[in-house]
Order: structure tokens, then sequence, then C-alpha cells
């Protein structure tokens, strides 16, 4: 980590080789533990809530830079229970997609590392015999069974049982997602292919076919055509296509609109709210769009500089905000109703530099409702309803109360 | 597709001639003169040459028309005339037609440099894509330094030392030629004795090679895994062996292919110092020893080969890139 320094925004070489040091020690072992073997038990583990499937708690994601290490997500908890869609805000920057990249262990090595915490997963797999197959049930289907995996334990050589089958995700630039030298048949077919036991060429172009229909696209025109060959809408509802073609419990979908035009925008919602009442799963929503996540989402997580500052449920969110910061964000939100020569509200202020974070409250120099207790440490989390959590000095004495 | 090569055609020999143009020009100016040469050698062997006999040789090698530009522009004319009926004229060193002594000699050339290529992109290929899968590992550091030694050994150096290690010292090779003049030998022990003349100036060709290729593999395939569709299909839950093989790969294949089919005129233009070093009869070595002698119509029609050959690389690269490259569509 970069010290205090006198000429702020530059290194010594001194430092540098320090950081240097330090970091491929880090890297090193992170990575060591990443590529080990070890035996299923050592990555098996429990849930707090029998009702949610995916449970962060304190996870920790760093990057190893030159500068120093940049703590990009810094002890954050959310769970997504069954069946909803937990809405993840947040401004550019905070650490939503690092949260969900690291839920598919997606960070890039050597110098992106969970370094601590765990991702605690529900999974449905099937029961394999002795030779590693699938053993039919006896009514077209095969055996399944539950079973809970710390996705941030698990060695990279099974997250295979993760990816895909359990938790797809759907990224934020369809433009650049799909390989341009496959078609797309050949692109969706491998999914099945890889997924579904006993899948045949036949069955998985069937299945990619029906996926298309899904997602609104008529199969004969774009099943042997080239990404390049779509649009950045049609794109968008392949991968949507994709992450649906094996049947995952849970769908990461990181900014899914941010880069279609607005009026794609609102057909892809609309599709992933579809999907949502069609599949048995859930959605985590990651998003800067409040509107998104108003239309979209069940609870709502607010992330700030790498950590969680509220949760809520919708309602409780947007009727309730409590953190200054939330508070700040609904202001900011254009409506209708303003006056023609109101300014839309802006919160002051920038996100601190994540290399060098402050002891205190990281909202402290942009908050409006600061008290001198907001330089002491960092705050806690406050509960202020059975679904409502905040992490603000403001509230602290909520919890001496109950 | 095909009104497109006929297009591209069309445009190459509009290219052609103008090389031509500057070939035939370059080559009227250089400061050597074959008679003169000639003359010197016989002199210094002792033996008197008069005016009228350097007359009558200037004469009888076409070179007297060089008085005024309208002459040398005549020249060109008929060398042009000449070459549209393929005929490179007759080379004054060689003394048989331009176009029988390249095709004698071409072969020799294109084997080695065939060998030499298919090595090369054999042994850059994989060793670009670990270098690139396993960045700033010791693996990168090490093949990486490697390759850049191949790189700055001059070739006539590094083939000359392999030469005293493998064929001097050890005697596993034969150092020099092509064939082995105190042995006869027939079918397929001629075969091996060409291979074990050829096989150090391949070694040095490929040595020197791998580098540049490798690096090249190397950043296309670092460029590729750090796209969104490599992090795409390892969302999909496919095997990191899977994601390089098939989808980095295929995409990292794309101007390794291309830069394949450029490498053309360097099959045919053979290696001019190793094959000086090794004093093989290749082409690189008849061109250089045909521009010492100022032989006009040789290295007129070398170099109207290389831009012939050159010419069609681009093209064939273009059409490569069509076929791996299903974006590119070519009209």
């Amino acid at each position: 980590m970069a010290k205090e320094n006198s000429n702020k925004g530059y290194l010594s070489g001194k430092e540098i080789r320090a950081i240097a040091k330090s970091n491929a020690k880090e890297m090193k072992r992170l990575e060591a533990y990443k590529n080990r073997r070890c035996p299923e038990s050592e990555f098996l583990s429990q849930m707090a809530d029998d009702d949610n499937i995916l449970e962060i708690q304190d996870l920790h994601t760093f990057f190893f830079t030159e500068q120093g290490v940049v703590k990009a997500v810094n002890g954050v908890s959310y769970d997504v229970p069954k069946n909803s869609v937990v809405g993840v805000v947040g401004e550019s920057g905070c650490g939503k997609s690092v949260t969900s990249m690291s839920v598919m262990r997606l960070i890039q090595g050597p110098t992106g590392q969970i370094v601590d915490g765990s991702i605690r997963f529900k999974s449905n797999e099937y029961v394999l015999d002795g030779k590693g197959q699938p053993i039919p049930d006896g009514d077209g289907g095969y055996r399944m069974e539950e079973k809970v995996y710390d996705i941030a334990k698990m060695p990279m050589r099974e997250i295979h049982r993760i990816r895909g089958k359990q938790v797809a995700m759907i990224f934020q630039e369809p433009m650049t997602s799909l390989n341009p030298v496959f078609t797309i048949g050949q692109q969706l077919d491998e999914v099945t292919l890889l997924h579904m036991p006993g899948a045949t060429k036949q069955i998985a172009k069937e299945k990619s076919e029906d996926m298309l229909r899904l997602v609104g696209i008529i199969p004969e025109n774009v099943y042997n055509a080239f990404p390049h060959e779509l649009s950045g809408g049609m794109r968008q509802r392949v991968m949507i296509a994709m992450a649906l073609a094996a049947e995952p419990r849970l769908i990461i979908a990181d900014e899914p609109t941010t880069a279609l035009d607005v009026t794609i925008q609102a057909q892809i919602l609309d599709l992933l709210q579809d999907i949502k009442n069609k599949i048995d799963g859930s959605i985590l929503l990651i998003t800067h769009d409040l509107g998104v996540i108003a239309e979209m989402a069940d609870y709502v997580v607010v992330m700030y500089a790498g950590k969680v500052i509220e949760k809520g449920t919708v309602l409780e969110i947007f009727q309730d905000p409590r953190h200054p910061y939330t508070i700040g964000l609904q202001k900011s939100k254009p409506t209708m109703t303003l006056d023609d020569d109101t300014e839309l509200y802006n919160i002051p202020g920038n996100v601190p530099n994540p290399i060098d974070m402050p002891s205190h409250c990281y909202f402290k120099e942009r908050c409006s409702m600061c008290t001198k207790k907001c330089s002491g440490e960092y705050p806690g989390m406050v509960q202020v309803s059975p679904t409502h959590f905040v992490a603000c000095h403001l509230y602290d004495e909520e919890t001496a109360h109950g | 597709m095909l009104k497109y090569i006929v297009k591209r055609l069309a445009y190459a020999i509009l290219v052609l001639l103008g090389v031509s143009l500057i070939i035939y020009f370059l080559t009227r100016l250089m400061p050597i003169d074959f008679v003169k040469n000639k003359v010197v050698s016989v002199q210094t062997s002792g033996a008197t040459v008069d005016q009228e006999m350097v007359d009558a040789m200037y004469e009888a090698y076409g070179l007297t028309a060089n008085a005024s530009f309208g002459d040398i522009l005549q020249g060109y004319l008929n060398w042009l005339g000449d070459l549209v009926r393929f005929d490179l004229g007759t080379s004054f060193k060689y003394g048989i037609p331009v176009t029988e002594k390249i095709a004698m000699h071409m072969g020799t050339s294109f084997i080695i440099a065939l060998i030499a290529t298919v090595f090369e992109f054999m042994i850059a290929i994989p060793l670009g894509i670990t270098a690139a899968t396993h960045q700033y590992s010791l693996r990168d550091y090490v093949v990486t330094i490697l390759v850049m030694i191949g790189i700055s050994l001059p070739s006539f150096f590094f083939g000359n030392i392999l030469k005293d290690w493998l064929a001097y010292d050890l005697g596993w090779f034969p150092p020099l030629g092509l064939t082995d003049a105190t042995m006869d030998h027939s079918g397929f022990s001629l075969i091996l004795d060409y291979g074990r003349h050829v096989f150090i100036p391949i070694l040095t060709v490929v040595v020197l090679s791998i580098g540049a290729r490798m690096r090249m593999t190397r950043t296309n395939m670092l460029e590729v895994m750090n796209s969104d569709y490599i992090r795409t299909a390892r969302a999909k839950g496919l095997k990191e062996r899977v994601v390089i093989n098939k989808h980095a790969f295929r995409n990292t294949l794309i101007p390794l292919v291309t830069s394949l089919a450029g490498l053309l005129p360097s099959l045919f233009s053979g290696a001019i110092i190793t094959e000086q070093v090794f004093d093989l009869p290749g082409i690189g070595n008849i061109a250089l020893q045909a521009m010492n002698a100022g032989d006009i119509p040789f290295i007129m029609g070398y170099n109207m080969f290389l831009a012939v050959l050159s010419v069609i690389g681009v093209l064939l690269a273009d059409l490569m890139y069509a076929i791996v490259d299903p974006r590119v569509k070519l009209e």
C-alpha cells in the first residue's frame, strides 16, 4: 500500500520497488491457491439462510497494481434470495462489476485476486455414478442434488461446475462479447453440448433455436449468421439466449442495457422481466440506472467505493433512503415535474483515491449531513428494519434501540 | 470473388509496369560495366586488349546505345516487348537465357525456404501462445530472451558458428555445397545426402526467423486473450484449454495466415547471405554474383521475378483474409 506522500501522486523508486515486491509475493501466493488441487470437501459450505441462492460475505477483491493495491471490493456482503431480482447500484468504479466477476471467478489474474471472504452458492447438480456419468431418475431426467459451494475457495480447475451451468452472465458490451469467427449457432450449441448430459449436435441445435425464439429472434435468420451481421440489440438477445441455454439458477446481468440505445434498452428489460417469470431462478442485475432498478428489482444493494452502504427492498430504498449517498442518488434522478430553471442535483466531490482509502467513512468529504462521529472509524452496518440495512453513523442509535 | 481477383490482377499489371520502369532505369544507372569488368580481368591475366575488341564487345552485348535518353528509352521498350513474351534475355555472365538460369537454381532456394518456413511456424506459434498465456512468468521471459537472441544474431555470424561447430568440430554435417562430390549417390541416398547438406543452412534460417514470428504470435494472442469474447467463452464454463485452443487460437490465426501468404516472394528469392556462407547454388547466391558482374539482363529478370511474386503474395494475403476472417468481404 502506498504510504502518505508529501508530493502526492508521485512514488519514489524505492516505494515502487517495495510495492512490486509485496505485490509479487501476494500474487504468487493467491495464484498458487487458485491453481491448487484439493478434495471437494474443502470448498463445500453451508448457507446461512436456506432461502438464499447466493450469499456473498465479507468479500475482498483486490487489484495489485504498480501504484499500490486497489481495494476494488472491500468487505462486501449481500444475499440473493431464490426467485428474486437483486439490483446492485453505484457509480462507475464502485466495485459492483468486480463483485459479480468474482462470483464467476472471471477476475483477470494475476493482478486481480479474491483475497478474502466467501461466496456461497447453492448449486443443483447431477448425481454422478462411479464413472462420472449422471444417473437417470426414470422420469426422463436425471437425479439431482443440491450442494453449497464456496466459490471463493474453489480451485480454478473446478470452476467449470459453476460457470455457465449454474451461474450465467450477460455482459455489458454485446458488440464485442461474441466471438467474431464463429457463427451464432456454433456459439450457442457449445453451451448445450457442454452442460447437457448426452447432448448431440441435433439436440443442441434444437435447444439453441428454442432459446433464440425465447428471446424473440427467428432462428432461421440468425442461427448461421456471424456476430458482425447482427445489430447490438440482436447480439444482446443472443447473449441472453446463450446465458439461458444451460438453464442456470442465477443469471448475472452486468449492465445489460448500458451499451444499447434507449428503445432497445426497454425491449431488453422487458425480455429479462419475461425470462425471470419463465425460469425458476434469480437475477443479479448490476446497473447504474435507478430507473432500471425500480422497474426490475425486488431487493436493492447500494455500493460506494468498494463497500455496501445500504441494502433493502426496492420500496425501502426508493421511499425511505437512509444513507446520505442514497438520498443524493434519489435526488439526482431527473423527473418530469422538475421546473425548467431548477438544475439537476448532483452529489458534490469525487470518490476518494482507491489506492489510498481513508480510515473514516469514504463518503465523509461529500456528505452534507456529517457529524463529529464521521471522523472516527468506518461506520458499521445498522439494521433499520428487518430487511433494511445502512452503514452510516447517523443511525447508530437505532441499533441500540433494537 | 472472381470479379475482385480480375480487378486486382488488372491493377497488378499497372503496378508491375511501374516497377519495371524503376528497375530498368536503376539498373542502367548502376556504376558497373560488364564489358569493363571483363576487359580488366583479361588484362590482369597478362593479355592485351585493343580498343577495337572492346568496341566489338560493347556492340555484342548491346551496350553501345547509351548515348542519349532516347536510346535508353528505346532499350526499355525493347526489353518490355521481350518481357511480355516471357523472354528475359540472355544472361551476360552465365551465357544462357535468364529464365532458364532462374528455373535451374530456384528449386534449391525454394526447398530450403519452404522447409525453414514450415519449421519456423511450427516452433514459433506454440512458443508465442505459451508465452502469451503465461505472460510475465518465468516461461515467458525465457522464451522471449531466447528468441530475442535469435533475432539479434546476424546470419553470416550465426551461420559460421554453426558451420564451425557442427561441421568442422563435430563433423556431423558437411560444411559446404549441396552434394558430396566424392561419392556417387542415387535414389534415396541422394535425397539423404541433400538433406545432410541443407541441415545447417535450414537450422540457421529457422533460428534467426523464429523470433519475429513468435513475437507476432505472442502480441496477437495477448490481444485476443484480453478480449470480451474470451471472457464470454470462459463464462460459458469451457475449460481453459478449449478457450485457448479453440476460441483464442482461431482469432490469433487471422494475422498469421495472412502473413503466410505474404511470405511468397521470400520463398523464391533465396537467402543471399546464408547461401554465400554455405556455398549453396541457390538463386540468392547466383543473383549476387550476377550483380557483382554487372549482368544487366539477369538483374532485371531476377528483380521482375520477385516483383511479380510480391504482387501475387499481396493478392493471396487478401484472399486468405477473406477465408479466415468472416468479417472481411472482398468486392
